[in-house]
């Protein structure tokens, strides 16, 4: 018991803050900010409370005990099965309606469309989030059911991809309408089910009953009543110390319906068992409750965002980040939400002892995701849309109560309008914008034509104008490693991302139009991502699966005899990073040909360009972009030149995608060194920047006219003085 | 040989005159800047804008006043081309610019303050001052309004439209600059009309004079 008072003081939210991390909470902060003998005489208070066992009282969250309960509504203390948030949550929060609104549940799966039928996507695509749209990145296409071939099914997109994934949804449903886990299985090539599905054909595929085998590359059947499904999890954003690892391992090793379970391993409550989890019954209550200060149940903090989202770090220590895929805003965006100076971290960033601001001013100021990111409901932030109110009102004050936004708080969050997000587009712009938080024009009386440059350019154009962190640049699926990965580069870093050692240099955005809420377009910064991959060709044109990728390309642990021959174009016996790229038709063809020789029908290259929007990463004031001549001048960093990437395989350019609103407003070309660079064209982008732009034969034609004038001048004036000379020695 | 000195330019137009010939030498200047700072970089970008954009205001209102004047004087005259004679009188100073001035011949026109202005002048002026520079003015206007007014600014073709007349004017008020200060060298001596433009007065050779001198010198 004591011990267990013990660990209710250690996680009391009111002074431990954030998640797994120090003190950073704003009441942390301030109490931190009090003087010494203030701490002393509030912690021999507590000290006599907790003799009376008060301080257990007062200092208890306002959430109370939690019965776990199962799917079937047990007490999981006693059951042994794993938790089901939905059914625990639901005593006191309607979980249906939570799941039911929230696109982090549902990733797309519930706005599908037909494949090919929507222009602003790919033909392979059939919705707008993780669920169905393709993503050269994470590269295995995600089969809608009745497909031709099985690619990536359910049950292993919940594995792979189920790591940045809030559960429910289609981890729950699948493809269908029914839970996965009450249906039964069914044969490949066998009527999908009678459920809904994206694809006409109901005799194809079945990705929610088969999965891939990755050895045979036969498919085979999936147990979803072994494994369970994935509820919407939500201890992942609502616990003070979500154990995220241990719920990625049980996701990744198909043991989803523990999955809630392992999020809960680090409060204490739960430890491994052989075959999942079991419950310390010893850190229940004498109720089988499990107490509210062990779940430390709270409002999600930025460090719960950044489990999926990219790196987050409120800690005191110098910041390591992960520079991997994992950390997805991070690697596509070079973005980093921390408060920390970036000259404390830990990487080698090229100049870092002047780089003293933070890597993002809203961390400093101790903002949160929610802050602008909030639930639309919440009374707190409710935002009525305008377009719905008298004109008359200026204010809407209906609004929930507390008591009923924490029985249904909508987990649909304010969004904005990124470039490579699409999900939930009937949320974009229920965001607070930057000019909603801060008057823009108090604080710019020093920027001429004010309104213009607010017209013209985003505020992340001058506020974002650096990201510290690399990014990823291209991938190139054309051609795997041995291993079966794509290469990959990064830019803003100059050697291995795995090298400690290695020179951080960040990158500077390339600066696009992008198409804004209001309809116009304006510069915002953008991280370019190509990408190159084998598209199968047909009537139903669909990536390479890797499985064939691999059978075409791999002899085991090597590359195909042909392959080498053709890719060893020293003949060393090896094939050389320098070496491994489709820069020859020779290479090309033979890859063509070992593709077409597994069955792939009419394989060819297809390249796209993915903007991703920097829209965090936002430095304080002074290190923003202010002097007039960064953009008016012939250098301008508006035309600045953007590796795009330095190897184009099969020589193939890429294209922008569809529907990012994005304009690729200049020309990709390719430079004396084979790489292919942007060159952003203002007047492409519509805009004419004094210093910058020319009109050349306006030019050519005005230094005309004045040069004759000039020479006209200077000869008429010449003649007169020789004319002047022969009449004076004449007369004389 | 006789001087009679006759007055040419008023105190008022001489200041209007000077002013404006300042104004537009100042604006050549900051539009390079503007224009190619990289090359032209004489003050920092904003203080080119501002100094521009202010300058540009002067030259606006020292047209307005220079209208006023000359209309409520009737030396708006002056610069109407009188269609009687005009083309002979045209071709007369082309001749003398392209023959008689190389021979010391008589200038053609006989100068008095009601009648300044030669055939050419006239038409260059009428060209200057009633084409480029309320063009070179309105383009600056609605570049410089482009805060207040978009939408006026779109409606003409955007500010790409606007600087490619701006900036094609702008040569021409270059080139005219250099012949201007040119021909003001073809005077009885090459200082006379600059003299006059300073002073208000010329020295014209008596027989020439075709209006009350106010003063005779030997």
């Amino acid at each position: 018991m004591m011990r267990s008072t013990a660990q209710k003081m250690k996680v009391i939210p009111i002074s431990s803050g954030e998640p797994g991390g120090e003190p950073n909470g704003l009441p942390g902060r301030l109490l931190a900010h009090r003087s010494g003998w203030l701490a002393v005489l509030l912690a021999g208070l507590f000290w006599l409370l907790a003799g009376t066992g008060m301080a257990v009282e007062r200092r208890t969250p306002l959430h109370p005990p939690v019965p776990l309960l199962d799917a079937a509504g047990r007490n999981v203390v006693e059951s042994a099965a794993p938790v089901s948030t939905v059914t625990t949550c639901a005593a006191c929060h309607n979980t249906q309606y939570i799941t039911d609104h929230s696109y982090h549940a549902w990733v797309g799966r519930n706005e599908r469309f037909k494949t090919g039928t929507d222009p602003e996507f790919r033909v392979w695509d059939y919705s707008p989030g993780t669920f169905g749209r393709w993503d050269p990145i994470s590269y295995r296409y995600l089969t809608p059911p009745g497909d031709t071939r099985l690619d990536l099914s359910t049950a292993e997109w919940i594995q792979s991809r189920g790591w940045r994934h809030a559960g429910g949804g289609p981890a729950v449903i699948g493809h269908g309408l029914r839970p996965l886990d009450q249906r039964e299985p069914a044969a490949e090539g066998q009527a999908v089910s009678e459920d809904q599905t994206a694809s006409e054909n109901q005799t194809g595929a079945n990705p929610d009953a088969r999965i891939l085998d990755a050895e045979s590359g036969e498919s085979k059947s999936w147990d979803w009543k072994a494994s369970g499904t994935v509820e919407m999890n939500c201890f992942l954003c609502h616990l003070e110390k979500p154990a995220n690892e241990a719920r990625k391992k049980e996701l990744t090793a198909g043991h989803f319906a523990w999955a809630s379970t392992a999020t809960l391993s680090e409060t204490g409550l739960v430890e491994p068992a052989t075959e999942g989890w079991k419950y310390r019954s010893d850190a229940f209550t004498d109720k089988g409750e499990a107490p509210a200060a062990l779940l430390g149940l709270r409002a999600p903090t930025s460090q719960h965002c950044g489990q999926c989202h990219g790196q987050v770090y409120f800690g005191q220590e110098p910041m390591q980040p992960e520079l991997d895929l994992k950390q997805w805003s991070t690697a596509t965006k070079g973005q980093v939400f921390s408060p920390q100076r970036i000259s404390m971290s830990g990487m080698n960033i090229r100049g870092k002892e002047d780089l003293t601001r933070p890597w993002d001013v809203h961390a400093e100021v101790m903002l949160e995701c929610r802050n602008c990111h909030f639930s639309l409901n919440d009374p707190a932030t409710f935002n009525p849309s305008t377009g719905d109110q008298p004109r008359h009102l200026t204010f809407e004050p209906r609004r929930l109560a507390t008591s009923e936004f924490l029985l249904g708080p909508n987990h649909q969050f304010a969004k904005g309008a990124a470039a490579q997000g699409r999900v939930a587009r009937n949320l974009e712009g229920t965001m607070r914008q930057c000019d909603q938080c801060h008057d823009a024009d108090a604080v710019h009386a020093w920027l001429p034509y004010r309104d213009l440059h607010f017209a013209q350019l985003s505020c992340e154009s001058c506020h974002v104008a650096k990201a510290y962190a690399p990014a990823l640049q291209q991938i190139d699926w054309t051609l795997i490693d041995p291993q079966g990965n794509p290469n990959t580069q990064w830019r803003g870093i100059d050697g291995k991302l795995t090298d400690p050692t290695a020179e951080v240099l960040g990158f500077q955005p390339v600066l696009l139009p992008h198409k804004n809420l209001d309809g116009r377009e304006r510069l915002t910064p953008f991280n370019l991502v190509a990408s190159w991959y084998w598209l199968e060709g047909g009537k139903t044109p669909r990536p390479v699966r890797l499985l064939d990728l691999k059978g075409a390309l791999l002899d085991g642990d090597q590359y195909h005899a042909s392959i080498l021959q053709v890719l060893d174009t020293d003949h060393d016996g090896q094939v050389q990073p320098s070496e491994r790229c489709l820069d020859t038709q020779a290479k090309v063809d033979a890859v063509r040909q070992r593709l077409e020789a597994v069955g792939v029908k009419q394989p060819h290259i297809v390249s796209e360009l993915q903007p991703y929007g920097l829209h965090h990463g936002v430095g304080p004031a002074d290190s923003a972009t202010r002097q007039c001549n960064t953009c008016h001048r012939s250098e301008s960093r508006l035309g600045q030149l953007f590796l795009v990437a330095t190897q184009i395989p099969g020589g193939v350019i890429p294209e922008l995608v569809h529907g990012s609103g994005v304009s690729l407003a200049g020309q990709l070309t390719v430079d004396e060194d084979q790489q292919l660079v942007l060159q952003p064209s203002t007047q492409q982008a519509g805009l004419y920047v004094f210093g910058h732009d020319h009109w050349p034969l306006v030019n050519t034609l005005g230094a005309l006219a004045f040069g004759l004038t000039l020479l006209g001048v200077l000869g008429h004036g010449l003649l007169r003085v020789v004319a002047a000379r022969k009449q004076g020695s004449s007369n004389t | 040989m006789k001087y009679v000195r006759m007055q040419l330019y008023s105190l008022y137009e001489r200041i209007w005159h000077w002013v404006q010939a300042l104004a537009i030498l100042l604006l050549i200047l900051t539009g390079l800047c503007i224009h190619d700072p990289d090359r032209f970089l004489v003050f920092s970008f904003q203080t080119a804008v501002t100094v521009h954009n202010v300058l540009g205001f002067i030259v606006l209102g020292n047209a307005i006043f220079g209208m006023f004047y000359y209309l409520s004087t009737g030396t708006i005259r002056q610069y109407l081309p009188q269609p009687r004679g005009y083309l002979v009188l045209a071709v007369r100073q082309v001749m003398y610019y392209t023959g008689g001035i190389f021979r010391n011949e008589p200038h053609p026109l006989e100068k008095s303050a009601e009648h300044r202005l030669n055939p050419l002048q006239q038409a260059t002026y009428l060209g200057i001052l009633n084409v480029l520079l309320p063009i070179q003015v309105l383009t600056g206007i609605l570049m410089w309004s482009g805060q207040k007014w978009p939408e006026a600014v779109l409606s003409v073709g955007g500010v790409q439209t606007l600087s490619m007349i701006h900036g094609l004017c702008a040569w021409l008020f270059a080139g005219f600059v250099i012949a201007h200060v040119y021909l003001t060298t073809t005077g009885h001596t090459p200082w006379t009309n600059l003299k006059a433009m300073i002073f208000g007065y010329e020295d014209v050779p008596a027989k020439h004079a075709a209006s009350t001198p106010i003063e005779t010198t030997d």
